[in-house]
């Protein structure tokens, strides 16, 4: 965990030059119509004025000390902003995995165990659709029939389970299609080892050997990907977010990087990076616990 | 426009003729849908979608956002109220106002006005507002109040505002940012007044507000004027233009604001349709004066030359919109219908470009926003290629939006856009225009200009100002100073069942107004 301080410093430095690079808050933060004695006063009041590295070196300080500085957008403590919409995003983001998940693997495992028949070519075709597809379009669409045609499920919003399916749909379309490409696969080798001929051998029925033998060692680079597919997540939360108006994390990066509400984007830049080194930390866990053999220190 | 004296001694319902004939194309749109009885009553409460964040409702707050504003705009009133679509000045909180000198203004509050919660509105809720403004520069209201040298009451309902010198904008600059607040904000807190402000405007809050979430108003059946309709009002927020207008379609929501050309023919048929404010925000291009090849006049003028705006409004926008004329839009004060326009000749902008010195042609790069206005880059696009044609090859370069105001403001450009949309009053635009950017403000082309600015903000009589600020138009005109597209209009997909059309309020972009204005109602 302590290997992550120099990379959240260096991240937040980046994005920190980066934002400072171009436009100015008080632009944007101010109407139009102030003085340019009213701009010098806002980036007075918000220390835009003193010099980057001392800016920085505050930023950093004032992090250690636990206070992440206010919104210039809203007023309120950053964390309390970012805070604000962790639910929204938390609660879409377990949604789509957990849809992909049980739409994606056991699609996967199907298509593995009846290669070449018609059923594996339609999970193919609608894998291959699924990876391809643009989640704008996607939502568009699916706003489009579900929503303004057949009138069954609302078109944005956050508040009830009907409102969270499309949304959880659209963002785990791409994720799903991955899963079941990369379950197939991984069954199809795992289908060939000698230990799933020897499972067949001593008699145990397919459903035995696929879900006791086969699927749990199939799933080890699926595992991997679940942990890679959490920064598909984050980028593609901006466009969902966007379509269904859902009030996560992703459209707040946005807004906040456009209208340089730098507090806000270093928050989240904090948090995004110590949600990954868990994330990271979790899956090397997970490793260990469904293949012995990665087990750190045990010898291979 | 009337003269400010004439406005003395304003009865409510000299108030209610005045609003009904001087705002007569409002007026005549709201009358066409009150002959529709059933399609008023049908509808108790609208939901209308914003294309902006709602950042706070307290207009004290510190936020940037202009729909923030247009949302306060319901729950308080200005003192004066700059409505209609040729800025007509409306007693709102001041029932009559007259300058006793050209540096005096004196206000006559109006009597037995209460705030939601049964606080009588007097004089001193006015200072506090002030003082508020006055102590907080991060609301940004310097411009309006730093020429002010005493603001005081002179009686439970009278005003006085001492300024330093002639300041013609003080009134509608007042109007735009200087919405009422009751003096019971200092003891309730800003905390639990950002949940829940109060003012003395037609709509009170219903429910507690919190951020990210709509905001929900009822009608203020006490309203001095009468109560409005509907009856509840919703301003939801909805990022995505295709999905507020898929809410409208399914009828959840009743207004779209900000509806793109590309999704018109989804919105003007079945129960929706929609309805145009016409001309309300300018889109013109900024030349640096101060680089090659823009110093030059006939270079300008080349480029103007070189543009054909009625295929582009025609085309582009679909007829949404005007060919731009001067530097203002139709109802602002100084637009005039009398200038010579840059009607589109290649063949003109060529032999200029030659006597300029260029005879094969320039190359200029232009910064453009895309997805920011009305078919922004494709305008942009359009006109690259009517430029080519006279042998100007312009190099697009989409920026964004933030980075287009800091280059705006430190000259890093040759040429770049800026949006404005109607305000009570000139002289911020201009301001915005002619002194903000380094690369026009440093050049000795807009020396006159300014000067015409400066005594047009000393001219207290408007129809005399707006002489100056025509004056201003035609020579920032004809110097070519701009480069000169298109004026655009807004669009709002609505629920036919409203029968609303926008009813223009200026202010900082407050420039529509939800509900029918009471004086309309019969």
């Amino acid at each position: 965990v302590l290997q992550s301080v120099p990379a959240l410093v260096g991240v937040t430095l980046v994005v920190f030059l980066l934002l400072h690079a171009s436009g100015d808050p008080a632009d944007l933060m101010l109407p139009p119509e102030a003085t340019e004695a009213d701009r010098q006063a806002f980036r007075r009041a918000h220390g835009l004025d003193r010099p980057l590295h001392v800016q920085y070196g505050l930023f950093v300080w004032h992090t250690v000390r636990g206070d992440l500085g206010r919104s210039f957008t809203y007023g309120d403590p950053a964390l309390e902003v970012l805070l604000r919409r962790l639910p929204a995003t938390v609660e879409l983001a377990l949604a789509s995995t957990a849809l992909a998940l049980l739409v994606g693997v056991p699609c996967g495992v199907i298509a593995a165990f009846r290669r070449n028949s018609i059923a594996d070519y339609l999970i193919m075709l609608g894998a291959s659709l699924g990876q391809s597809v643009a989640g704008f379009w996607l939502g568009l669409v699916l706003i489009m029939l579900l929503s303004v045609q057949l009138g069954v499920l609302p078109a944005s919003g956050r508040g009830t389970l009907a409102q969270l399916v499309l949304p959880a749909l659209t963002l785990g379309t791409w994720l799903m299609a991955l899963l079941a490409r990369l379950t197939r696969s991984s069954m199809l080798e795992v289908l060939r080892s000698d230990y799933i001929t020897t499972a067949y051998a001593k008699g145990l029925a397919t459903r035995a050997v696929v879900l006791r033998h086969a699927l749990k060692n199939a799933l080890i680079p699926i595992v991997t990907v679940l942990g890679v597919s959490l920064s598909y997540q984050m980028g593609g939360a901006v466009v969902v977010e966007t379509v269904f108006n859902w009030p996560g994390l992703g459209t707040l990066t946005f807004d906040s990087v456009l209208r340089r509400d730098y507090p806000v984007v270093l928050v989240i830049v904090l948090f995004v990076g110590l949600v990954f080194v868990a994330v990271n930390l979790l899956i090397d866990i997970l490793y260990s616990l469904m293949d012995p053999r990665i087990r750190v220190g045990s010898p291979a | 426009m009337t003269r400010p004296e004439q406005r003395e001694r304003l009865s409510r319902r000299t108030f209610l003729r005045g609003a009904i004939a001087s705002s007569a194309a409002p007026a005549l749109m709201a009358s066409r849908a009150a002959a529709q009885p059933a399609s008023r009553t049908a509808l108790d409460e609208w939901v209308v979608a914003v294309s902006e964040d709602i950042t706070t409702i307290d207009p004290l707050v510190e936020a940037g956002g202009a729909i923030r504003w247009m949302v306060s705009y319901h729950i308080c009133e200005p003192l004066v109220g700059y409505e209609g679509p040729s800025f007509e000045a409306v007693p709102r909180l001041a029932e009559s106002w007259k300058y006793s000198s050209d540096t005096t203004l004196e206000l006559k509050l109006r009597r037995n006005v209460k705030f939601h919660n049964g606080d009588p509105f007097t004089a001193e809720d006015v200072l506090y507002t002030y003082e508020a403004h006055r102590s907080d520069p991060k609301l940004g209201s310097g411009y309006v109040f730093d020429p002010v040298e005493k603001f005081e009451a002179v009686d439970s309902h009278t005003i006085r505002i001492v300024t330093r010198t002639p300041v013609a904008s003080l009134l509608p600059n007042m109007a735009a940012v200087f919405l009422v607040v009751p003096k019971v904000r200092r003891t309730m807190g800003p905390e639990a007044f950002r949940r829940h402000p109060i003012g003395t405007g037609m709509y009170r809050v219903a429910k507690d507000w919190a951020r990210d979430q709509p905001v929900e108003l009822q009608a203020n059946d006490a309203y001095w004027g009468g109560p409005p309709s509907p009856k509840r009002l919703q301003f939801r927020f909805i990022r995505e233009a295709s999905t507020r207008v898929a809410e409208l379609q399914r009828g959840t929501i009743h207004v779209a604001e900000n509806v793109p050309l590309a999704q018109l023919p989804l919105v003007k048929r079945g129960n929706t349709d929609v309805v145009v404010m016409k001309g309300s925000r300018i889109i013109v291009h900024e030349f640096n004066l101060m680089r090659e090849p823009f110093s030059n006049l006939k270079v300008r003028q080349a480029v103007n030359f070189a543009i054909d705006r009625d295929v582009v409004v025609k085309n582009v926008l679909q007829g949404y919109g005007l060919p731009h004329v001067g530097v203002f839009a139709p109802g602002w004060l100084g637009y005039s219908t009398d200038l010579q326009p840059y009607t589109f000749n290649p063949q003109r902008a060529k032999q200029l470009l030659a006597e300029a010195g260029h005879p094969n042609g320039i190359e200029f790069e232009w910064q453009i926003t895309e997805g920011v206005f009305q078919k922004d880059r494709e305008i942009a696009e359009a006109v690259a290629a009517q430029l080519k044609q006279a042998g100007i090859t312009a190099r697009l370069r989409v920026t964004e939006r933030a980075t287009v105001f800091s280059n705006h403001a430190s000259g890093n450009f040759s040429v770049v856009p800026v949006q404005w949309p109607g305000t009570p009053d000139p002289d911020r635009y201009l301001q915005w225009l002619f002194v903000r950017p380094k690369g026009v403000s440093d050049s000795k082309e807009t020396e006159p200009i300014r000067q015409l600015m400066e005594e047009g903000r000393r001219i207290i009589d408007p129809e005399k100002r707006a002489q100056k600020y025509r004056e201003l138009s035609r020579l920032a005109y004809e110097r070519a100073l701009l480069l000169f597209t298109h004026v655009q209009d807004e669009l709002y997909g609505i629920d036919r069942r409203t029968g609303w059309s926008p009813y223009p309020v200026r202010g900082i972009a407050v420039h529509h107004w939800y509900a029918l204005h009471p004086a309309l109602k019969r």
